[in-house]
């Protein structure tokens, strides 16, 4: 690899690695496991560059995209025991505010905790956990339309709660 | 713009929210991108909740990995690239064998790691005479490599290159000779990064001291065939 590469691609991986880290470590919870699938999305992410498009979403939104959809792959394909959605809402909580949060971070905090709980949890298990509308139906026992309309409706709330930033 | 179809618009936007949370069935996810690409309202919605699903994923806690994490990643995309060169390089070098019918090559490879592969393709090459073959690496004006070239002598000469990581679009492919005059010899269409291109020459291979690409967009390669 070319020297500009191996620079470029060092303040890349710098940049990002403890965002990638951090979101792959709580879902995937096994430290071994998630370090493995952090190299990998690394990779992916090299690989595809070409296929990024700025105009459409930050390099952040991006590879934290690859890093879930990775991370979840590795869940299924592994077997492992995914999170616990209210431990998963719990580090997403108000009270769980750092320096790292921005304005926007703060408020969807507050928008979050705002939401009834049968609205918050299925946004939880499809984000977080890559759960179907209808893999949370059958889960908690719900009709699909149920589901849909919750997750929809508790969308809705937050994007309006982001939109009334200034 | 397609007509506007609210019913469509509806059942689309019913499907948003899994969409922008990575989850939608299949078929439905294929018919509903088709939707969206041709009615910007749904694809307001779309991009809004993509947002707002995006900024959750940034609400998960950072945490460092462990060192030499940064190392290790960086050995694994120097794996794979060195890799795909070399594949690369082996598919054009048995593309260059299909074409030297009736021409021994002698083959210099700009290289050092592919000498081992020039003495096994020296001796295949043998069995015809010879003219030369020369590979030189394209580079952009950073010095980042970005593809190759190779360059044929014989009858007739030709010229091929691979691109790989190069700004896309179109590019007017020069030779500037030795006498320092330039020939415009084509164009070569860049697509995701990636293109490929070839033609016969009139000039020698020898006489050709550098080969130009530039883009539309500003972009210029460039690879030295002299030395």
């Amino acid at each position: 690899m070319a020297d500009g590469d191996q620079d470029a691609a060092s303040a890349f991986v710098r940049r990002y690695q403890a965002r990638v880290f951090g979101l792959v470590l709580t879902i995937v919870h096994t430290p071994a496991v998630a370090e493995e699938v952090s190299q990998e999305v690394f990779l992916k992410a090299w690989r595809h560059a070409s296929s990024y498009d700025a105009r459409r979403a930050r390099v952040s939104s991006w590879l934290l995209t690859i890093a879930r959809n990775a991370a979840i792959d590795a869940v299924r394909y592994r077997h492992e025991e995914p999170m616990d959605p209210d431990v998963l809402t719990s580090m997403l909580a108000p009270e769980e505010r750092d320096d790292g949060d921005t304005a926007t971070g703060l408020t969807l905090r507050d928008a979050l905790a705002g939401l009834p709980a049968e609205q918050r949890r299925p946004i939880v298990l499809m984000t977080f956990q890559g759960l179907t509308a209808r893999e949370v139906a059958s889960r908690e026992g719900l009709p699909l339309g149920t589901v849909k309309t919750r997750v929809r409706r508790g969308l809705t709330r937050l994007r309006d709660g982001l939109g009334a930033l200034p | 713009m397609s007509a506007r179809d609210p019913a469509r618009c509806a059942e689309v936007r019913d499907l948003v929210p899994e969409l922008a949370m990575g989850v939608a069935p299949g078929e439905q996810r294929a018919a509903a991108l088709a939707h969206i690409a041709t009615c910007s309202d749904c694809r307001t919605v779309l991009e809004l909740t993509t947002d707002v699903v995006d900024e959750l994923l940034m609400l998960v806690p950072e945490h460092e990995p462990p060192a030499g994490f940064e190392a290790r990643v960086l050995a694994g995309i120097s794996a794979s690239t060195g890799l795909r060169r070399r594949v690369r390089t082996w598919l054009a070098a048995a593309a260059v064998l299909l074409a030297a019918a009736g021409g021994g090559l002698a083959v210099h490879w700009a290289d050092h790691d592919e000498r081992r592969l020039a003495g096994e393709y020296r001796r295949t090459l043998e069995v015809a005479h010879g003219s030369s073959l020369r590979a030189a690496g394209l580079l952009t004006s950073s010095g980042t490599r970005a593809g190759d070239v190779f360059a044929y002598q014989g009858d007739p000469s030709w010229v091929f290159m691979t691109i790989d990581g190069a700004p896309s679009g179109t590019y007017e492919v020069r030779l500037v000779t030795r006498d320092g005059r330039t020939h415009r010899i084509g164009e070569c269409w860049v697509q995701d990064g990636r293109g490929s291109w070839g033609t016969a020459l009139d000039v020698q291979v020898g006489s050709v001291e550098r080969i130009e690409m530039r883009g539309a967009g500003g972009a210029v390669l460039t690879a030295s065939l002299s030395g």
